[in-house]
C-alpha cells in the first residue's frame, strides 16, 4: 500500500490530533506493513532532525556589521520639515534595474529619503504620452540630451510628504483640485493649504530612483491616457505608494501606484475617479 | 534591559510613540541579533533577510503606536518580521525574477555568510548548522517560517499561528511536513518517494 509521506508526517508530528484522519491513519499504521515501517523510520529520523536544529538554535545568528551598519541612524536621524524645498538633482544611474550585491541599492533612496524627509527632485518624468523606451535602460537625463530637435517632457515635480491616504481622502483631494501642492512667487513648491505632513519613518522605497520612477509612469501610461501634472510619494491604506496626479482627457484622475509599480506592470492599487 | 537604557521594552516602544527620538532605535539594537536571525533564516538568503528586516522595522517605527501590549514586543517584531519575509518571498516566488534559495548556484557559504563563523569555531557544529541552514532553504517557505518560529526561536503553535494569522492546525501540518523533508534533506532518512518527495522549486512551496 502506498504510503502518503505528508499524511504520515502530520500524524506522527501531531498535527491530526483530534482529526478523524488520526484514526485512519493510526489504522493504516497498524494494519499495513508499509505505513508500519514507514512511520518507524520517519519517527527515527525526526530524532536526528531534532538534534540538527538544536545545533543551528544554539549557533546565534549576529548581525553582521555591515548590516548592522545600515541600521544605525535609520531610525533616529535628524528630521527635517517634509515640506521643505531643495534643490533639484539629476542623478547618474546604472542601466536597468538589478539586483545589487551589497548596499548599493539602497544607497540613494535611503540616503535621499533619510536626508530630506520631504521633496527632493523635480525631476523630468516623461508625461504619460510619452513612448516606453525600447531597451528600458536609459535614464532620464539621457531622454532629453538623445533627444534633438524633440522638445523633452516638461519637469513633473515630485514630492515626498509621505503623508497618508485613504480612499476618502483622495477623492476629498480631487474634489479640492487634485495636487495640494502650489508653486510660490519664487518658483519653489509650497505645501499651499494641505495639512503639513507629520513625521514619519520614511521608507524604503525602489520609486525614490528616477528610472524606476519613469518604468513606472510607462507602466500606467498604459493604463491612464494623460500627462502627470504631480507625483507624491506617500502612504496609501498603511503601504508606500505614489500618487500621480494625471490630467487626463476626461479630466483630473489621481493613481495610487504600489512599490512594485514599473516591474510587472502598474501595480494599481486605487484611483479616483474609477475607470 | 540593557546596561545603557533600563527601560524595559515596552517602556521604550512607548517612548518612541511618544516622540523619543532615540528609543526605537535602542529597541532595535537590543533584539537586532535575534530579528536578524530570524530573517535570515526564513528568507534563507542574506540580502533578502537584510531588506526584509529594513521593511519591517520601518514598518515597526511608524506603527508603534498601534501595539496594544497583548504580547510581548520581541513577539510583535518577530510577527512584523517575519510576515515582511513571507510576503516578500510570496512576491518572489510569484515573480520568479531571482534565483531561489535551492534553484541557483551561488555559492552557499557566501550568501548565508554572516562573519560570525571564526577559524576557531568546531567544525563539526559548523558543518552541522551550514547544512541545516541549506535545507532549511530548501523548503516551501511557509515551511521554513513555521519552523524557524517554533523550533528555532521557541514560539508555541498558538503564538505561531497567530502571528502568521492562520489555523493552529496548519502551524501543526508545516512544521510536520517540514521536519519530515529535513529528514530526507539531512540524510536521516532514505528519499521515500524518489525526487518528487524534495521540494526543489521552494516557488511551489507555500501552501503547507
Amino acid at each position: 500500500m502506498n504510503v502518503n509521506h505528508d499524511l504520515l508526517a502530520d500524524y506522527v508530528g501531531g498535527a491530526l490530533e483530534g482529526t478523524p484522519e488520526q484514526e485512519h491513519v493510526a489504522g493504516l499504521i497498524a494494519t499495513s506493513r508499509e505505513w508500519g515501517r514507514a512511520a518507524d523510520e520517519l519517527t527515527a529520523a525526526l530524532r536526528g532532525v531534532q538534534n540538527d536544529l538544536n545545533v543551528l538554535r544554539e549557533d546565534p545568528e549576529r548581525m553582521p556589521d555591515d548590516v548592522a551598519a545600515r541600521f544605525e541612524g535609520l531610525f533616529d536621524g535628524p528630521r527635517r520639515d517634509p515640506l521643505e524645498p531643495r534643490v533639484a538633482t539629476r542623478h547618474s544611474r546604472r542601466a536597468g534595474w538589478t539586483r545589487l550585491k551589497g548596499w548599493k541599492r539602497w544607497a540613494a533612496p535611503v540616503a535621499i529619503a533619510a536626508a530630506a524627509l520631504g521633496l527632493f527632485a523635480i525631476g523630468k518624468v516623461p508625461s504619460l504620452t510619452a513612448p516606453a523606451m525600447s531597451d528600458g535602460s536609459r535614464n532620464n537625463s539621457q531622454l532629453s540630451a538623445d533627444a534633438p530637435g524633440v522638445a523633452p517632457p516638461a519637469p513633473v515635480p515630485t514630492m515626498a510628504t509621505w503623508r497618508t491616504y485613504d480612499r476618502n481622502s483622495l477623492q476629498k483631494a480631487l474634489a479640492s483640485g487634485g495636487s495640494p501642492l502650489t508653486y510660490g512667487t519664487d518658483g519653489a513648491l509650497r505645501s499651499g493649504t494641505a495639512e503639513k505632513a507629520p513625521e514619519a519613518a520614511v521608507p524604503s522605497f525602489r520609486l525614490l530612483d528616477p528610472f524606476a520612477l519613469q518604468q513606472c509612469t510607462n507602466a500606467v501610461a498604459a493604463v491612464v491616457p494623460g500627462r502627470v501634472t504631480f507625483v507624491e510619494y506617500a502612504y496609501f491604506e498603511g503601504s508606500p505608494a505614489i500618487v500621480m496626479y494625471v490630467t487626463s482627457p476626461n479630466g483630473q484622475v489621481l493613481f495610487v501606484a504600489g512599490t512594485n509599480c514599473g516591474q510587472l506592470g502598474p501595480d494599481e492599487r486605487y484611483r479616483t475617479p474609477p475607470k | 534591559m540593557t546596561a545603557d537604557d533600563p527601560r524595559g521594552d515596552s517602556e521604550l516602544l512607548l517612548a518612541h510613540a511618544e516622540g523619543d527620538p532615540e528609543a526605537f532605535a535602542q529597541l532595535f539594537r537590543r533584539h537586532r541579533d535575534r530579528l536578524w536571525a530570524v530573517a535570515l533564516r526564513t528568507t534563507g538568503d542574506r540580502e533578502e533577510a537584510a531588506d526584509a528586516l529594513q521593511e519591517a522595522m520601518l514598518s515597526a517605527h511608524r506603527n508603534a503606536g498601534r501595539f496594544r501590549g497583548e504580547s510581548a514586543v520581541t513577539t510583535w517584531l518577530h510577527r512584523i518580521v517575519v510576515n515582511a519575509c513571507v510576503d516578500r518571498l510570496r512576491r518572489r516566488a510569484a515573480h520568479r525574477t531571482v534565483p531561489l534559495p535551492g534553484q541557483d548556484t551561488a555559492d552557499d557559504e557566501e550568501r548565508w555568510h554572516t562573519g560570525r563563523h571564526e577559524p576557531a569555531a568546531p567544525a563539526s557544529d559548523h558543518d552541522t548548522a551550514m547544512a541545516v541552514r541549506q535545507a532549511l532553504a530548501r523548503l516551501p517557505y511557509e515551511q521554513r517560517a513555521s519552523l524557524v518560529l517554533v523550533d528555532l526561536e521557541g514560539y508555541t503553535v498558538a503564538e505561531v499561528a497567530q502571528m502568521l494569522g492562520v489555523a493552529e492546525g496548519t502551524i501543526k501540518s508545516r512544521c510536520s511536513r517540514g521536519r519530515a523533508r529535513l529528514a530526507t534533506l539531512l540524510g536521516h532518512l532514505r528519499n521515500p518517494d524518489g525526487p518528487k518527495f524534495v521540494p526543489t522549486d521552494t516557488a511551489t512551496g507555500g501552501d503547507l
